[in-house]
């Protein structure tokens, strides 16, 4: 039996806030509505409210009989910024301080992202020792946009993405695994906290998953790790799965009750869709079932979401 | 013109009254299409030349022309394409405030997105002229922006 998994990782934009007190930038993530534009977060100030024809009504710009000169009022100009690409906003946050203020606001971030419907793939490349390389391709072109060395050590895997934001993890050296956001729009880093290894003889990385609720605004990571013990040296092994979850803004991972099918995984990483985040399972015999199995943490429905698998028997 | 079905507005004209005094017809179903006209019809009634004093004969018939087709549903790439060739920057800018004073939904996110496109990849200096907004920054703080986000001034491993 063949399978064969097509994954893409979208990329939307957002914005995330954290009080974290280790790194006080904010990652916002938006995004772009046409198909080859860069997704870029940035922060905004709450000047554009959502219900856009109550303000309609009050806002006229100086508009004088001469068509000479128009001034286009304040208010109008995140209606044309959240449609122009991330790149060319990171400029223009030079033209000037109310600009600066309007582009770095979360609720300008957000309603970039609403608009956004662009799409990228990226991909690690961990054999470029010592360099750890992630590479990025837009959907209908196979050469690279974009090419980042990553500060990263040891092997670097995906924990999954959501609205463009990548989580990644580090494995070797030590008893820790790194974990960090990549916002792949507007290219910065956030380190989590690491997520410390099991003290068993052997453990594995299972089931993973990073996602958004909109409903508290809050970015979550959850990671499936598979402990196997050798019981008194019977050559039994022991399987146990621990899971835990990461609140964005929050310093710590907390475990949470058993996982069911964490070791029958067919698929890692969580795919996330309408505010959930699905894991593709299967029995243990050779016979593909598809279940979806939903793990819900309060997250509720966001955007739609780019997902592809063909499963081949 | 009368119609048989007596709440059947779909061949019933509105006048409209520009802002410079000139007076053109549209359907009724196109001016439902603007949210102020419709509130206007509604509170004035749709026999009476509905008065738009910050809209003028420069813009109207083009936004008309608009809803003749949208009303039609023949709102075509090629008719948007079309619709904006000619527009200089100011022209798209005075029709951009007019469908926005005139809550006329559609036009207005067609014209942000034209905008958008003729903004897109032009430099923040271009930006500042086309909007008319003068640079608060000092040239150290400008430059401090720059610096930070460096790689977006650039292509960085950019194909075409």
């Amino acid at each position: 039996m063949k399978r064969i998994q097509i994954q893409f990782f979208d990329d939307f934009e957002e914005t995330i806030s954290t009080n974290s007190q280790a790194s006080r930038f904010s990652l916002t993530v938006t995004g772009l509505i046409n198909m080859l534009k860069i997704l870029c977060s940035i922060l905004f100030s709450a000047i554009n409210k959502k219900n856009i024809s109550t303000n309609r009504q009050n806002l006229t710009g100086t508009l004088t009989s001469l068509p000479s000169l128009p001034t286009l009022p304040f208010d109008l100009i995140p209606e044309i910024l959240s449609r122009l690409p991330v790149k060319q906003l990171l400029q223009l946050r030079c033209v000037c301080k109310s600009w600066k203020s309007l582009i770095s606001d979360p609720k300008f971030a957000k309603k970039h992202l609403a608009l956004s419907s662009t799409y990228n793939l990226h991909g690690l490349d961990n054999h470029c020792f010592p360099k750890r390389v992630l590479k990025s391709y837009s959907l209908n072109s196979s050469v690279s946009i974009a090419q980042i060395d990553l500060p990263s050590k040891g092997y670097v895997l995906f924990l999954g993405s959501c609205n463009g934001i990548l989580c990644l993890a580090e494995e070797g050296g030590g008893d820790l695994f790194l974990v960090r956001l990549w916002n792949t729009s507007i290219r910065k880093f956030k380190e989590l906290p690491p997520i410390r290894k099991p003290i068993v003889e052997r453990y594995h990385l299972g089931m993973s998953g990073f996602g958004h609720d909109p409903i508290s605004d809050i970015y979550k990571v959850v990671v499936v790790l598979l402990a196997f013990d050798n019981i008194h040296n019977t050559g039994n092994y022991f399987s146990e799965n621990e899971v835990k979850v990461h609140t964005l803004g929050t310093d710590s991972w907390k475990s949470v009750s058993m996982f069911p099918f964490a070791g029958v995984f067919v698929q890692k990483l969580g795919q996330y869709a309408s505010g959930k985040i699905n894991w593709l399972v299967s029995q243990i015999s050779c016979k593909v079932n598809v279940l979806l199995l939903l793990l819900i943490w309060g997250m509720s429905l966001i955007k739609r979401f780019c997902y592809l698998m063909i499963l081949v028997r | 013109m009368a119609q048989e079905a007596s709440s059947s507005t779909s061949s019933k004209t509105i006048s409209l009254k520009t802002g410079d005094g000139e007076i053109f017809e549209i359907e009724a179903s196109a001016a439902k299409q603007m949210k102020t006209v419709q509130r206007l019809i509604d509170d004035l009634g749709d026999d009476i030349t509905i008065p738009l004093h910050n809209v003028f004969s420069k813009e109207l018939p083009k936004i008309i022309e608009y809803y003749k087709k949208d009303i039609t549903g023949e709102i075509t790439k090629d008719f948007e394409a079309e619709f904006v060739k000619d527009l200089n920057d100011d022209e798209v800018k005075v029709l951009f405030l007019a469908a926005n004073y005139l809550d006329a939904n559609k036009l207005f996110e067609f014209l942000s997105q034209n905008i958008a496109d003729r903004l897109e990849s032009k430099s923040v200096e271009y930006v500042r002229k086309y909007f008319g907004v003068e640079n608060d920054f000092t040239p150290e703080e400008e430059s401090k922006l720059r610096e930070e986000r460096a790689w977006s001034f650039r292509g960085i491993k950019e194909d075409e």
